[in-house]
């Protein structure tokens, strides 16, 4: 049996046999550490100081120009993220190159002191990963057996790391796509990650309705970001008891239940709203005939797409309540 | 930049409470030769402090107290000044010499230097790239960023629109520590700035990190500690993963404390009962609670903790962890079963607050799991079994490349080592994870929405709550007891 916790004339380290059955392999070892960190500091010092250099020298401009004639042409969402991930990327190398340029020369200099380090931590995880098959007394049962072990370990943990180092990668890479979109920017400017159309509601809302007031909304849609976007306002929405814990589906793939306006229960009614808000998207709740039926909405909608003959796919219709005399 | 300068000072002062808060815990609990390593004291700090912060506001405000912006200065400039004068008075209450379980005739290894300076930029990183970005996922602002919000501008937890059940607000029964860690920030920047806000969870990070590496290079080496913390760190569901730490949802934050709930439990299974044992249990279950405050699979995993260690301790009859010289089964199996009457005491003490409050809060779309909870539903829901058990397996092996490997570790690990898995604390860290799988596949029988949906879509970040525990079994199944470093390891 695999007994790591058996006695320490067992378990206790042997530099020798650890590494290499002879000395010779284990000198072969530290000449290639130092000459890997000799190699990598070089690297490191030649490669920041040029990556570093041509980025200052090069105006950011002409890196987005070159950036975004290498986008396709025809993908507008494209040509932005090539646009703003050059611009990102070119203030890392400038930054990131002066300090991998730093970090190459420090190397170059300490690499004698440097090198024992990685020799030591090499051997420190040859021996932490080390296992010995032994008997509940403590008796090696089979040298082949603890090879077999301590070489699975090996493997396991070396494959766990290396698969780190990959997705650190990618999580790098999507923040230089990230970075057009959001820059230092917070979230009540951006709007992040929600449909054009609750884009286009929350800020109509902010527009149209005062700070504070409360909006009763009627909507066959999941209205979480707008109640989150339009704080300080108040949003309350009677949710169809059939859509309570079903998840929305992209594009109104989807199409959830929901109260019309005549619909409501009367308690709902008891929030005292000063506005009342009808959003439809789905299919089976918009009336064509009224989605240009909110004149004010309309006229928004439009000049905040700059589409002066925009008619809108979904319905929005905002009303001050109670109703007064004269409103439509 | 107000809120960055504001985040920092936030987490320098919960850090700080923490610190003080451990260092009372260890007076009262633990024998004054205790010692324990910085970076132990460091991680625990960290998310005891975090804990205490919002619990104390949430009580303050409980009993009436206005949540606002002097309220979190308050609380700030007295962990600050507590900290500093504990620091400079007493600079030597918690000795911060490394002494280990595991005898170590010198400080750490170059193994455990390179895996520090990694993981020192590995948290670096995670705080630079959660704050690249604004909240943006549904859960973080359908559920918590609304909640904490709402809690800024209203300055108490009665805010009549967290009691409305037609406010829109998803899950309004959830606990609220995420939205008072948020609000807390808000407070004393004076503005709602929800990237600035999400320092918390990268600091949570940090803490798990720091307190699974000191408590396994006490228990066995640094060598060993620090390269099995290297492996937490690592496991990309957790960090770099879009829905780990990097984002303000709440499954990173229950990994967390769950994680260093069971880490607090088997270590103190493996000190002879006592003062240091007693202290385990104590911060257990304070972390225990905390995760209750956090999500509500809190609840399962306070049953989980107690039914894994009920078992265990009839598996092994009686003889858990670590026994007084010459003590009897009886006797050890009555000290146990003393500890999970006081672990549960604790625990429920510290959640009494929430739970009262919790019931004025509204239903609506909450799923009601242990009011479903029957017989009946369980025999007529058999059948989901056949889809939900593949999956979670699918999930943990099959799809490696995306989530990580800790579940392959974990077999690799009971599969080389299985003497020492199944036995002791290591057998009560297997049922833990057992039944915290269990818990899951019954949630998805009880659940009022589409199997397949509601599984399908959750199974990924409920697992990542279980990462820390299985690396945990990893290291507690590869570790070694005693370890003497060789010659020539350190130059």
């Amino acid at each position: 049996m695999y007994s790591p916790n058996g006695n320490s004339s067992v378990t206790r380290f042997e530099p020798e046999a650890a590494i290499s059955s002879s000395d010779q392999s284990h000198s072969a070892l530290v000449r290639g550490v130092r000459c890997g960190l000799a190699g990598l500091a070089l690297l490191g010092a030649v490669g920041g100081t040029l990556l570093s250099g041509l980025a200052w020298l090069i105006p950011t401009e002409v890196v987005q120009t070159w950036a975004v004639e290498r986008a396709n042409p025809a993908d507008a969402y494209a040509q932005f993220e090539a646009h703003g991930m050059a611009e990102a990327g070119q203030w890392a190398a400038r930054w990131m190159g002066l300090g991998l340029a730093g970090l190459g020369f420090v190397l170059w200099r300490k690499r004698a002191r440097v090198a024992p380090w990685i020799e030591g931590a090499m051997r420190g995880f040859w021996r932490v990963t080390e296992g010995t098959v032994t008997t509940p007394s403590g008796q090696l049962v089979s040298p082949r057996l603890s090879l077999a072990v301590s070489t699975l370990k090996r493997i396991a943990i070396v494959s766990a790391l290396l698969l780190s180092v990959g997705h650190w990668g990618l999580a790098l890479r999507k923040r230089f796509r990230d970075w057009p979109y959001y820059r230092l920017n917070d979230g009540d400017q951006v709007l992040p990650n929600i449909s054009d159309s609750n884009r286009e509601v929350i800020r109509y809302l902010q527009r149209a309705t005062p700070d504070n007031c409360r909006i009763l909304v009627v909507s066959d849609q999941k209205l979480f970001f707008l109640s989150y976007y339009l704080r300080p306002r108040t949003l309350y929405h009677r949710m169809h008891p059939t859509a309570e814990h079903l998840i929305p589906r992209a594009n109104q793939a989807r199409q959830l239940a929901a109260y019309r306006l005549d619909e409501l229960p009367a308690d709902v009614w008891e929030c005292q709203p000063d506005y009342v808000l009808e959003y439809f998207e789905g299919s089976e709740y918009v009336d064509k005939a009224r989605t240009t039926e909110d004149r004010d909405w309309l006229a928004f909608l439009r000049a905040y797409s700059g589409d002066s003959s925009r008619v809108p796919q979904y319905v929005v219709r905002l009303r001050r309540w109670p109703l007064t005399e004269g409103q439509p | 930049m107000m809120g960055f300068w504001m985040a920092i000072v936030a987490m320098a002062a919960a850090t700080l409470t923490g610190w003080s808060l451990l260092i009372f815990i260890e007076r009262f609990l633990v024998a004054r030769s205790t010692t324990r390593h910085w970076v132990e004291v460091l991680g625990v700090s960290i998310l005891l402090g975090m804990a205490f912060t919002t619990a104390g506001a949430f009580v303050w405000s409980y009993f009436g107290g206005r949540l606002n912006a002097r309220f979190s200065w308050v609380q700030v400039v007295m962990a600050l000044v507590v900290g500093v004068v504990r620091f400079s008075v007493r600079p030597r209450a918690l000795p911060l010499a490394a002494k280990p379980v595991a005898a170590t005739p010198r400080g750490p290894g170059a193994l455990a230097r390179v895996c520090q300076v990694a993981i020192g930029l590995m948290i670096a990183l995670a705080f630079a790239q959660t704050l690249l970005t604004p909240q943006r996922f549904w859960d973080e602002r359908a559920i918590f960023a609304i909640k904490g919000r709402v809690l800024y501008e209203a300055e108490t937890i009665y805010a009549p629109e967290l009691r409305h059940p037609d406010f829109v607000q998803y899950h309004p029964q959830y606990p609220v520590l995420i939205p008072l860690l948020e609000r807390h920030t808000y407070a004393l920047s004076g503005e709602v700035c929800d990237r600035w806000a999400k320092i918390w969870f990268p600091l949570m990070y940090a803490g798990l990190v720091l307190s699974f590496a000191g408590v396994l290079s006490r228990r066995f080496s640094p060598d060993e500690g620090w390269l099995m913390a290297t492996l937490l760190a690592t496991v990309p569901i957790l960090m770099p993963d879009e829905y780990g730490f990097l984002c303000a949802q709440a499954d990173a934050p229950m990994a967390c404390f769950h994680g260093l709930a069971v880490l607090c439990l088997w270590d103190g299974f493996q000190e002879p009962p006592g003062a240091a044992r007693r202290r385990g249990l104590f911060l257990a279950a304070s972390f225990a609670a905390t995760a209750l405050f956090i999500k509500d699979e809190g609840k399962a995993y306070l049953l989980v903790d107690l039914i894994a260690w009920g078992l265990a301790l009839l598996l092994v009859r009686g003889r858990l962890g670590t026994d007084q010289p010459g003590e009897g089964r009886i006797r050890s199996a009555s000290r146990h079963l003393a500890g999970m009457i006081g672990f549960t005491l604790v625990a429920c003490t510290l959640v009494i607050p929430w739970s009262l409050h919790r019931l004025s809060l509204p239903t609506t779309t909450e799923m009601h799991y242990f009011e479903r909870l029957s017989a009946s539903r369980l025999i007529e829901q058999w059948a989901t079994l056949k889809w939900s058990i593949p999956h979670l397996l699918h999930r943990m092996f099959g799809e490696w490349s995306t989530w990580g490997l800790p579940w392959w570790l974990l077999l690799i690990a009971l599969v080389t080592a299985p003497r020492r898995s199944l036995a002791g604390p290591q057998l009560f860290l297997l049922l833990n994870l057992l039944g915290s799988l269990a818990a899951f596949v019954v949630a998805g029988m009880l659940a009022p929405a589409e199997l397949e949906e509601h599984l399908g879509g959750s199974s990924h970040r409920y697992l990542m709550q279980l990462v820390p525990v299985a690396i945990l079994f990893v290291a507690g199944a590869w570790g070694r007891a005693s370890f003497f470093p060789p010659r020539g390891d350190r130059p």
